[in-house]
């Protein structure tokens, strides 16, 4: 794969430097998206507004096997731009940040408003990349000021930096992007992990510490969430009480207001219509739910999936991770694979 | 509590501070001066101030600073700020209409006229401050909240007796939250419903706060006098607030199901033995825990030591208020939204909950120090589930300090790295036969410090002192520097004020709490 990038000539992209005769006027080049991107950054530090950067890199063709024609290139490049274009707002600029690499600067957008556009604009192009078959590779990376950095070149960087992190990520790693939700949750659950930020662990008779350890991580976010009722962030929890799980209804019921979007999930029951304050309820009638756990925990500080799946004798086999682009990754499956609202 | 006009002068130089101090004078104002940012933020919120003059250049924490930290401050957000620059400069939040710029030199006459400008503003709105004053005497607190409940009043409700002082928080007349010193919701607005001399003053004002209290106002005071009543009815079956309370059976054999107060009054009577310290820590109101403890000595669950003697509320400065603003500053100045953030969290990374426990028990002499309620509340085993927060230390400026214990069983490096975002320092705590866990707890330590820089603490917890021998060990094992030092975990006071100063000094030492790879 590294053979098969390093092959791609970087002439072939320098085609984009005559960017103005081949996109739309709203495609701008690397210099007058820098000059932007300094102005913009001096324009949110001063009236202390959030602002971000989504980068596009396009990291391979075919898996990295092999390189298309010129031509095709070109083409595919034309038409990603015009993509790109057609779902960012008019108040967002886009533009070549380098070879292979695209730019959109984001005025006034924090960090779930960067993800949404990722999610947007990947959703625009999930044909033209994979054409039926692995096509075209795109990594997205995106940085948001004050939280990341401040000024355009910083968040740059970042950005830039954070593409090389998601690579690695065990999202990318494993290969988890074109499998469905519940092969993710059974591959991820199969493997042993022992990393700071990727784990296994057992409860129940097998393991050192007790089930109720699951519904104890469930309080802690909870609690989390009440200490900033303000922070915008998302929860899934699918526990094995469902949605009649009444601790942590109790403790969200004691918060008094939450940006927090909060879904408990699982097979509807009595209490599927009853209202709970601060959450949602997401009824779903899987068999699948009936020995399989989760938390998805996502803000722009924090993140945090933990899988659960039932052995013999209530014992839990659990994976969980604090690796954002897992569980970005995870949530967006879950939503795609129960059609449900599309938050990230 | 109104009526003098206080001109706060934060100015760097001595001599402009007295000769401020003599033109104030001569015009009727009284003032006070302090030469840096600190002090400043302490005055501003202990008097009542009308206006602040402040010099952008500052030391401590700058004009700008002390400007951004006190509009975001419920109780200072609305003094005007009069700022004395040499240059022009942008200030951000400027309050056009509010705020005042001045370039130095100034003129007296100009000065003049804007102190005299915010005077007349705030008397304008101290006219329409207070809607409604008075004694407690000539109207009682359940009269005053009915009327302000019928007339969907917005604001605070100020009601001092004697040295203490209280407010409620009132919204579309419904009561939010009141509070009377650490004690808050339900259980500090039922003690408020029984004072019966005082004086009341309503300040109509946006209400900020969350909402604590839930139900209605009408709701509410039923409830609030009912208790009332039936706590004078049964005074005589209570214990004295005097008392030593101990348990006299295994707290962890306690079966399922039993009402969470019982649960709470439980685990609070080891940190909390006397009755009125047990009362005033309990999240339940008053005449609920009375009532429990009344019933639980009746089924001899618990027992009463009456002549012990009573134990004094610590009321020296554990961290003096500049300290505490440094803490504070370097914990908040890392996020973009500085109001969220009013805590900082302390991992206890421990190879045994007893040593968790007995750390616990060295902080409970620590002013504003909190056993956490919920781990009560919500665990059946009083003894198992340390996992999650255990404690919170409140400091000058309102900022927590949470602590945060973390299992020992490997494999959570996880869910740690997932609420690394706004850790202040960790603990590591072990004794003689914790050799086992030593690495994990280095691996875990090295994880943590290489994502975030923060201060660790090391605390051995064997039977017998530290040797020199041992102690050379475990340096090696946990890769303990030459200058760090190890303390000795024990449950008294000394110890608590040890371990927090060095973790506070430690903190607003050079560039700790960054982000970055420190590996």
């Amino acid at each position: 794969m590294e053979q098969a990038k390093k092959d791609i000539p970087e002439k072939k992209f320098s085609l984009l430097d005559e960017s103005k005769k081949i996109f739309e006027s709203r495609f701008y080049d690397s210099f007058f998206v820098g000059e932007y991107g300094k102005l913009e950054g001096v324009r949110s530090e001063r009236y202390g507004l959030p602002f971000s950067v989504v980068i596009l890199h396009i990291d391979s063709f075919y898996g990295g096997q092999k390189v298309p024609p010129k031509k095709d290139l070109l083409e595919f490049l034309k038409k990603l731009v015009n993509t790109v274009l057609k779902v960012i707002r008019s108040c967002d600029v886009a533009g070549m940040l380098e070879d292979k690499r695209i730019v959109v600067i984001l005025p006034h957008t924090d960090y779930f408003g960067a993800l949404i556009t990722i999610k947007k604009i990947s959703k625009a192009l999930e044909f033209m990349t994979t054409q039926g078959e692995p096509y075209a590779s795109i990594v997205y990376s995106h940085a948001n000021s004050p939280k990341d950095a401040k000024g355009y070149g910083e968040l740059v960087s970042f950005a830039s930096k954070r593409i090389s992190e998601i690579r690695e990520s065990i999202w990318e790693r494993m290969k988890l992007k074109n499998k469905y939700f519940w092969e993710v949750m059974a591959l991820i659950t199969e493997q042993s992990h022992k990393d700071f930020e990727h784990a296994t662990f057992e409860t129940g008779s097998n393991g050192a510490l007790q089930n109720n350890f699951i519904q104890k991580i469930n309080e802690i976010i909870v609690q989390e969430i009440a200490r900033r009722p303000g922070k915008r962030g998302l929860l899934y929890i699918a526990a094995k009480e469902g949605i009649s799980n009444q601790i942590i209804r109790k403790y969200l019921e004691a918060i008094p207001k939450t940006s927090t979007r909060v879904y408990l999930v699982g097979p509807g029951g009595k209490d599927s219509a009853s209202e709970i304050k601060n959450a949602t309820t997401i009824s779903i009638n899987d068999a699948r739910f009936e020995n399989n756990m989760f938390t998805f925990y996502l803000n722009e500080d924090s993140a945090y999936a933990l899988i659960c799946k039932e052995n013999w004798g209530e014992a839990l086999t659990c994976f969980h991770t604090s690796d954002p682009y897992f569980v970005e990754g995870i949530i967006t499956k879950f939503q795609r694979d129960y059609s449900l609202q599309e938050h990230v | 509590m109104a009526g003098r006009n206080i001109v706060l002068l934060a100015l760097k130089e001595k001599e402009e501070r007295d000769k401020f101090v003599k033109f104030l004078d001569g015009k009727g104002f009284d003032s006070l001066s302090v030469g840096d940012g600190a002090k400043a933020i302490e005055i501003a919120l202990k008097e009542a101030v009308s206006l602040i003059v402040v010099d952008l250049t500052l030391p401590v924490i700058s004009g700008e600073r002390l400007f951004q930290i006190l509009k975001n401050n419920p109780k200072s957000s609305k003094i005007p700020f009069i700022f004395l620059s040499d240059t022009q400069v942008e200030i951000r939040g400027f309050r056009v209409g509010t705020d005042v710029l001045l370039m130095k030199p100034f003129k007296w006459e100009e000065m003049y006229g804007h102190i005299k400008r915010v005077e007349l503003i705030k008397g304008d709105d101290s006219e329409g401050g207070k809607d409604i004053q008075g004694k407690l005497s000539q109207m009682s607190l359940v009269d005053i909240l009915q009327i302000l409940h019928f007339n969907k009043k917005e604001g605070e409700l100020f009601i001092t007796s004697g040295a203490l002082a209280a407010i409620v928080y009132i919204k579309d007349g419904n009561i939010y939250n009141a509070s009377l010193g650490e004690v808050e919701r339900e259980k500090a607005l039922y003690r408020l419903l029984s004072w019966q001399e005082g004086t009341f003053e309503f300040h109509p004002t946006a209400v900020t706060t969350p909402q604590r209290i839930q139900g209605t106002a009408g709701n509410l005071l039923m409830e609030g006098m009912r208790q009332l009543d039936e706590f004078e009815k049964a005074r005589d079956l209570f214990p004295e607030g005097d008392s030593v309370l101990k348990t006299s059976i295994d707290t962890t054999t306690l079966p399922k199901g039993l009402k969470p107060i019982i649960y709470e009054i439980l685990f609070l009577i080891e940190y909390y033995p006397r009755v009125n310290d047990l009362v005033d820590h309990c999240s339940f109101p008053d005449y609920d825990v009375f009532k429990t403890l009344s019933s639980l000595l009746t089924r001899r669950i618990i027992e009463e030591i009456k002549s012990a003697p009573k134990t004094e509320k610590v009321s020296e400065e554990f961290v003096s208020p500049t300290l505490a603003i440094r803490v504070k500053e370097k914990v908040i100045t890392r996020w973009a939204d500085m109001l969220s953030v009013n805590f900082g969290r302390f991992f206890l990374t421990a190879a045994n909950q007893s040593y968790v426990k007995d750390f616990l028990m060295a902080c409970k002499s620590l002013p504003d120090f909190s056993v956490d309620r919920k781990l009560a509340a919500s665990s059946r085993d009083v003894n198992e589930n340390t996992f999650g927060e255990v404690g919170s230390l409140n400091l000058y400026g309102d900022m927590d300090v949470v602590l945060f214990s973390v299992p020992a069983s490997g494999g959570m490096g996880p869910f740690l790295n997932a609420f690394i975002a706004n850790l202040i320092g960790m603990a590591v705590i072990w004794g003689d036969e914790d050799d086992e866990v030593l690495k994990e707890f280095a691996n875990t330590r090295k994880e943590i410090t290489s994502r975030r820089r923060i201060p660790v603490l090391y605390i051995y917890a064997g039977k017998a002192a530290l040797g020199k021998e041992a102690a050379l060990k475990y340096r090696h094992i946990l890769n303990i520097k030459a200058d760090e030092p190890i303390f000795t975990l024990s449950r008294t006071k000394e110890f608590a004020y040890k371990i927090f100063q060095e973790l506070f000094e430690e903190l607003v030492r050079e560039d700790y709490i960054s982000t970055g790879n420190y590996a």
